[in-house]
This record gives structure tokens, sequence and C-alpha cells, in this order.
């Protein structure tokens, strides 16, 4: 095994790229900022500058190395330090598990996709090697019926992997901690672990080449496969899925190229080697109340520095394709995701200044917080180049300053802003240039006229909706530095469209700031308006904007006519169709079906399947009272009349159950027992065809 | 046997012949051999013919759960005795067998191909057997990060005092 002290020569050429270019701006900003002499305001204003500046490059110089391999590859780099895997497509492999924690997800688009991915395994011959997990962490009773109802649908499809099915009854530690329970039951059965989240989906091709670069390579100790994201129809996924396709690339091959073997892990779409993560990368309990004490929210940085410190290769494939997973279909989910992921950063930041912790996971953490605290950094910049700015003019005008000072005043409230725009505009130039330097490439974006088209909306879009992300992230810093914790519930995975009253009430200050910045600088010179104009309208109008951007019917206007396609959608992948069909299957064969929790004690099939699957030591959770006037009710009222805890309460009861099922048969109307065991999902087993419809159905 | 299933509706005043039938289909049995035998199982039940009664409901539901259990004890043991598979793990796939082969419902010895093979299918457990092993909690670093991690939440709590402070002791820390 290699010492963990790796020469970070990647990291030292980008840290020192971006600084030589921070240095070259801030020398500019500081000629404008005192060319009048000292002033108070000038040194935050200088500090805040070089930060967000330094930020700005790094990005800048990870994308400018991807583009500049780009020119001389056709393929994405595989981190170098890595020994490619050997070309023997026979070779057996050894036993993998894949594992897919679960949370209150919609079990139907899961299992669909766990499905697909079994499929294709099979196709690649692999079928014997793999093991699928759905370890369920799902509080949610009728939810956990429908994943148990999904799971024994799947399990009886044609031949595949195996397929288990695990639900904890308490979910101590969250995901982190849900895979920890099958590491410490189950882990020492397999030498390699992938991660998937509930929308993931990975070809069986790309699997087994993972495993086979794991085997080639014994000092690796996580593989991650960046994910393209896929499956979206609104607006504003298409173009977070536009920006991820075309920009990606660059920054994929980039952050591969200065990364190496000092990469990082981001929690899902990754094969870990089991071994030392189970011997490095148990997590421990931080000290103090949340949000900076408690269970560590964003596992994945954490466990990708663990693994490094102890002297594990963490690497990045921007070669491997065959890797996907979805986006959030609004801003609002949007936000909300990034105000859990923001809550997790921060947390990062005592943690990379700890002991121990290899150099370049404390870059990787630094950058992962930074992104969040350059917002609220941005925010006071602009305010107090706004304040100097609106305050000289006031004071050229009451004195009789020299217009040579207004030029000035709105030079250091305009340099940055222009040269931080500069950068992310060249950016989106590597992007696009790079498309067009793989010809067949942008074909695939739906043509170089089209491309063009989607870039110029895509930045209109971005420029309107970075304030509003400001705005966001701000609050969520405040949040976070005041202590004041956020639930972790699951993200949202379908495109569910936000309600006028919804958006109203998460962007009306946004508006109210927007409109308050905009009376100040009423105050100042004409053009540091026209400057901030269009953060000013991101602002002001971010309730239309955040409607316009949630709707599914323009996403798919602007795909007809060619627009923020992706390659994905121009030549579809085997393995989108197999999902799209499976999940179709799966919710076809639901779509009558009464509640779960009324199928569950109807069904005779179901109930005997819930109650096989029940831990045996499943407790007793109820005193006799209690579970005798939850069964009247239940039996009486149906599952409405009592509340998903108490369902829950008795899902976990055997002989309430029994009981409840013997009663339902004798006392509900006749139609809805038929209902509910025709609910059943059919399933092929063992290549039978499908039994034709019975008459009670 | 479509005529028979609409001799056991038309004709049919005791509901319990209804929910036997009923149930069977949802075991997996097509509507006509479950009919059958429900109306086998009904007459085997003690009771009245005519007669709605909850009890010959039960009675007749209680006699074909404790057979069809028994039948799936019996398929998911091997002959001697030792388990193959979870009963309850059995019932899912032999729902699909029945509406195939409905003859093979109850029948022991001479287990068809579909049977077998849904045993098989039942053979793989939810869970595979553990292998426990230990996973540490690991320390982030030794005394001086921890210094420094309580420096940083001495901040935050810094933060969350003055917030208190500034709201009157209002709001809770």
């Amino acid at each position: 095994m290699a010492k963990w002290r790796r020469k970070a020569t990647g990291l030292a050429v980008l840290v020192g790229l971006a600084g030589v270019t921070t240095a070259a701006a801030t020398a500019v900003f500081i000629h404008l900022l005192f060319a009048d002499g000292w002033n108070l305001i000038g040194f935050p204003l200088l500090i805040l500058f070089a930060i967000l500046y330094f930020w700005i490059s790094i990005g800048f110089w990870t994308a400018t190395f991807g583009f500049a391999w780009s020119l001389m590859h056709r393929e994405s780099p595989s981190a170098s330090g890595v020994k490619p895997a050997q070309a023997d497509a026979d070779a057996p492999l050894p036993p993998t598990a894949i594992v897919m924690p679960i949370y209150n997800e919609d079990p139907r688009r899961a299992l669909a996709n766990l499905q697909t991915i079994r499929s294709s395994i099979q196709a690649a011959g692999f079928a014997a090697a793999f093991d699928i997990f759905v370890l369920s962490d799902t509080r949610d009773p009728d939810i956990w019926a429908e994943e148990e109802c999904a799971w024994a649908r799947i399990r009886t499809e044609a031949e595949g992997c195996r397929l288990f099915y695990r639900r904890r009854s308490q979910n101590l530690g969250r995901k982190s901690g849900n895979i920890q329970d099958f590491c410490e039951r189950w882990g020492a059965r397999y030498r390699y672990m992938v991660v998937l989240d509930a929308d993931s989906l990975m070809t069986g091709e790309t699997l087994v080449e993972m495993v086979r670069r794991m085997e080639n390579d014994l000092e690796v100790g996580i593989l991650q496969v960046p994910p393209v994201l896929v499956n979206r129809d609104s607006f504003f996924a298409r173009l977070l899925q536009f920006s991820s396709a075309l920009y990606g690339n660059v920054f994929r091959s980039g952050f591969t190229l200065w990364a190496r073997t000092e990469g990082n892990y981001w929690g899902h779409n990754a094969i870990l080697r089991v071994e030392p993560f189970m011997k490095h990368c148990g997590l421990p309990h931080l000290p103090g109340p949340p949000p900076w004490g408690g269970e560590i929210l964003s596992h994945d940085f954490v466990e990708a520095a663990m693994m490094l410190s102890a002297g594990w290769k963490v690497v990045v494939a921007a070669d491997l394709g065959g890797s996907y997973e979805e986006c959030p279909a609004n801003l609002i989910d949007f936000a909300k995701r990034d105000e859990r992921w923001s809550m997790g950063n921060l947390q990062h930041v005592p943690l990379a200044v700890g002991a121990g912790i290899h150099p370049v996971s404390r870059f990787h953490m630094g950058l992962g917080a930074l992104s969040y605290l350059a917002s609220p950094l941005w925010a006071l910049f602009l305010l107090l180049s706004l304040v100097q700015g609106i305050g000289w003019h006031i004071a050229r005008q009451s004195a009789g300053w020299s217009t040579g000072h207004e030029r000035i005043s709105t030079a250091v409230a305009l340099t940055p802003l222009v040269g931080a725009l500069g950068l992310l505009l060249l950016v989106k130039v590597w992007g696009v240039l790079a498309a067009f330097w793989q010809r067949s490439m942008a074909t695939r974006f739906g043509g170089p006229a089209r491309l063009i088209l989607s870039v110029l909306l895509e930045t209109l879009v971005s420029c309107l909706v970075a304030p509003i992300l400001m705005a966001f992230h701000t609050t969520f810093v405040i949040n976070t530095l005041l202590g004041r914790k956020v639930e972790w519930e699951p993200q949202p995975r379908g495109e569910k469209v936000p309600t006028f009253s919804e958006t109203f009430r998460v962007h009306a200050a946004h508006t109210i700031v927007g409109l308050a910045a905009a009376l100040l600088l009423t105050w100042g010179p004409p053009r540091l308006f026209l400057w901030m104009l269009p953060i000013l309208l991101g602002l002001i109008f971010s309730v239309p904007l955040s409607m316009l951007l949630s709707s599914v019917q323009l996403g798919r206007r602007l795909r007809g006519a060619g627009l923020l396609l992706i390659p994905e959608e121009t030549t579809c992948p085997r393995i989108l169709h197999s999902q799209r069909h499976c999940l179709a299957e799966l919710r076809n064969d639901v779509a009558a079906a009464p509640h779960p929790f009324a199928r569950l004690v109807a069904d005779p099939l179901f109930l005997r399947l819930h109650l096989a699957l029940l831990p045996d030591s499943a407790p007793q959770t109820m005193l006799p009272p209690a579970r005798e006037r939850l069964q009247r009710i239940a039996l009486s009222g149906g599952p409405a009349h009592i509340t998903r805890s108490e369902r829950l309460l008795l899902m976990q009861d055997r002989d309430a159950l029994r009981w409840l099922h013997q009663e339902v048969w004798r006392d509900w109307p006749l139609e809805l027992l038929r209902k509910a065991t025709a609910a059943r999902l059919r399933g092929d087993i063992l290549g039978i065809e499908r039994p034709e419809k019975e008459a009670a159905t | 046997m479509e005529s028979l299933v609409r001799e056991v509706d038309s004709s049919c005043k005791n509901d319990a012949i209804a929910r036997t039938t009923a149930y069977l289909c949802g075991l997996g049995l097509p509507a006509d051999h479950a009919a059958e035998q429900a109306i086998a199982l009904f007459e085997q039940c003690d009771s009245p013919d005519d007669a709605l009664g909850v009890d010959t409901v039960v009675a007749a539901l209680t006699r074909v759960t404790s057979e069809y259990d028994a039948w799936l004890t019996y398929l998911s043991r091997n002959g001697d005795g030792t388990a193959v598979c979870r009963p309850g793990l059995l019932a899912w796939p032999l729902g699909a067998v029945l509406a195939r082969d409905p003859d093979s419902f109850l029948r022991r010895g001479h287990d068809s191909e579909l049977v077998r093979l849904a045993i098989q299918a039942a053979a793989q457990p939810a869970v595979p057997e553990e292998m426990p092993a230990p996973m540490p909690a690991q320390s982030l670093g030794g005394s001086l990060a921890v210094f420094r991690r309580n420096l940083w939440h001495s901040l935050a709590e810094w933060f969350v005092g003055v917030q208190v402070w500034l709201s009157g002791g209002r709001q809770e820390r």
C-alpha cells in the first residue's frame, strides 16, 4: 500500500495558476480601489474580491485543463496513476454487492431502475457475480408496503442477479448508517460494493468495467463514475441537463487531470473496496449539537478523505459512460436540496482543519464549503460596492467632483463583476468549442445552430437565476451559522410543478430585496444601475421566473424545437429505453390499486410475503388494548381512519395483521376485496407467459 | 366452466361461497377452479345452506387458510423436513403457478415442473446469511482537531447566543 503523503502536483499546479490569476486581478482592483487614496471600505472589498476571484479561477482553470485535453484526445482522461483494466473479457469477477439505500422514495421508480440494471448485467453475462440489495429505511407505511410489492414483482422476473430486500426498523445514522448496517451484516461476503441512489442507473458494461479496474489496481479504494443527468422534461431540469452535458465534460476531464488519484466520492454511482472501507471509513459522531455536531450529514466527502488518509487511491473515471441520475425538476426543489447540502458541506469546515486529513481532501472539503459560502460573500461584496459607488456619486454631486471620480467609482463596482463574468463565460466557450472540435458531438446536441441557440438561452437564464441562488445560499449559510437544523427529507424525484402560492411564499423575500436594491441604486450613477439590471431583474421577477422554469410543457416544447438537447436524447441509450419500459409496466400494474395498507391486509399472498419479510425478532410495539382499538378502527373505517404512525405500528405486529386479515374477509365489501387481490403486480415467472386476468377482476 | 361461475354467482345467496371463491382467486386460482373449490369446501362446513352466517364465512376461510398454509409448509420442506424456503416467500410465485396449473392446488407429491420452479425461486431468501464484521467509528484527528472543532462549535454557539440576546430571550437556543 502506498504511503498517503502523495505529491499533489496536479493540485499545486491548479492552485498556482488560480493564485496567479487572482493576484493579477487583485492588483488591477487595488489600483482602481485606492486611486483616490486609502478608504476603509476598500479593505473588506479587497479581501472579498480576492477570495471570490480565487474561487472562480479554480473552476476556470479546471475547465481549461479539460478543454486542453479535449483538443488533444477524443476520450476523457482516465485517472493517471491507475492501471487500465486488462482486456480479459471472460475472466470471472469477484463477488460484488450493488446497494441502493432508499428512504421514503417512489418504490416503483427505484425498483424499475434496479430491474433495468439487473437486466443489463444479465445481458453482459455476469449476473452470477453481482448481488443487488434494496436497503430500505422507509418510515412511511404505505411506501413500505409498495416497496415489498414492487420487490416481489421484480424478484420473480426472469433470471438475473439475486435481488435482496432489507428494511431497518430504526434508521440510525441515515444513509451512512444504512450502509454501515449492510457492511456489518454482509460486507464480509463481498470484495466490492457499488452504491446507488434511488434515481441512479448504470449499465452492466460499466459495472463490469468498474470491477475490472478495481481488480487491476489493488490500491484503488473508491472509483467514482460521474453520472449524466437524464430523464427530465421541465424547463429548469432541461437547463441543468444541458449545462451538465455540455460544460460538465470539460469540468470532469479537468478534475480528473488535477486530482489524479486523490479524487472525491459523491455518494453514489461509485464502487468501493469493502475491506478498507469498513476498516477506515466508519463515521464518528461529532461532539456538540446539530448542525455542527451529531451525525455527519454529507458523508461522502468524509469517507473519501478517510480512504485517502489511509493510503488508498480515490479516483474519478471521467472516461467511463453508462452512469446516469436525475436532477431536481424546479428551482424550489433544487434549493431544498442545496439547503441540505449546504449544511453538510459547512459541517466539513472544522473537519477540514483537523489533523490527519489528506491535504487534497482538505481542499475538496474547502471547495465544497466555499461553493455555498461564496454566495453570502458575493452578496456582501455587491452591497459594499454599491454603498461605495453610491456614496461617491452623492459626494460628487454635493462636492462637485470631476467626472473622473464617477468613472472610477463605477469601474470599482463593475470591474470585478466583468472580470468574474469573463471567466465564467470562458468556461461556457470551452464547452462549446470542445463540442465543435469533436464534430459528432455538436450534432448530438441538436446541430451547431441549435447548440449555439441553446447556449445563449442557457446563459441568459443562468444570469437571471444566479442572484436567486445567491439569495437562497446566503439564507442557508446564515441559518447554519445560527444553528438552525434542517430536516433531511428525501429529495423529490418526480416532476411536480409547485403551486403559485408555494412559489410566492418561497420567493417573496427575493422580490423585496430586488426592489429595495433597485430603489437604492436610483441614488447612484445611471451606468451602475444598468450594469446591475440582470441581478435586479432576476430577484424582482423571481416568482414568475420560478414558475416558468418549472413548466414541463415548455420544456417539452423546447425539446420538440431541438433546443437544450443532450446526446442521450438524440441517441437514446438502450438502458434508458429499458428503464422507461420497466417503469411504465410497474406503474400500470398498480394504476387502479386501492390503498396500499388495504391491499396488504386483504391480499392473502401479499400478507404472507410481508409477514415472511418481518424480522423474526420484530418487537410487539403496542399494548393489547391499543392494538385492539386500532384494529377495530382500521376494520370499520379503513386505512384512512388511522394515522401513518398507527399503520406503521400495525404493520410490525404479526398478530394484529393476521386478525385484520381474517376480519376484512369477513366484513369488507366483496368488490373491494377483489380489487385488492387483483392489484397484485403480475409477473413473469421463470419464462411463463402472463396469466389471463381472472374473472373476479 | 364460465357457466359454472355464473351458476355460483347467480345462485349464491350465501356470502360465504362468494367470499371463499374470491379468496381462492386471491391465492391465484382461476375463477372457475376457485368456484369449484369454494363449493366443495362450503359443503364440508357444518352450516345451513342459505344462511348468511358470519361464522360460516369464518369457518370456510379458516379451513382454506389452514389447508393452504399447511400445503405451503409441505412444499417449503424437503422430504427429510429441512427447510428449502420460507413458506411466506413461496406464496407469491405460487400464485402465478396456480393460474397456469390450478390442478396442483393443495396437491402433495408428484409436484409439477412449475411448482418446482416456484420453490426454486422462493428458495432465494429475502436476505443472505449474515457474516458479521465490525465497522468501527474512526477518530477524525487528534486533540488538536477536537480543539478546533470545539472552537467552531463555540463560534456557532456565540452566533446563537447573539440571536437569543437580540430576541430578548424569546427564542430557544
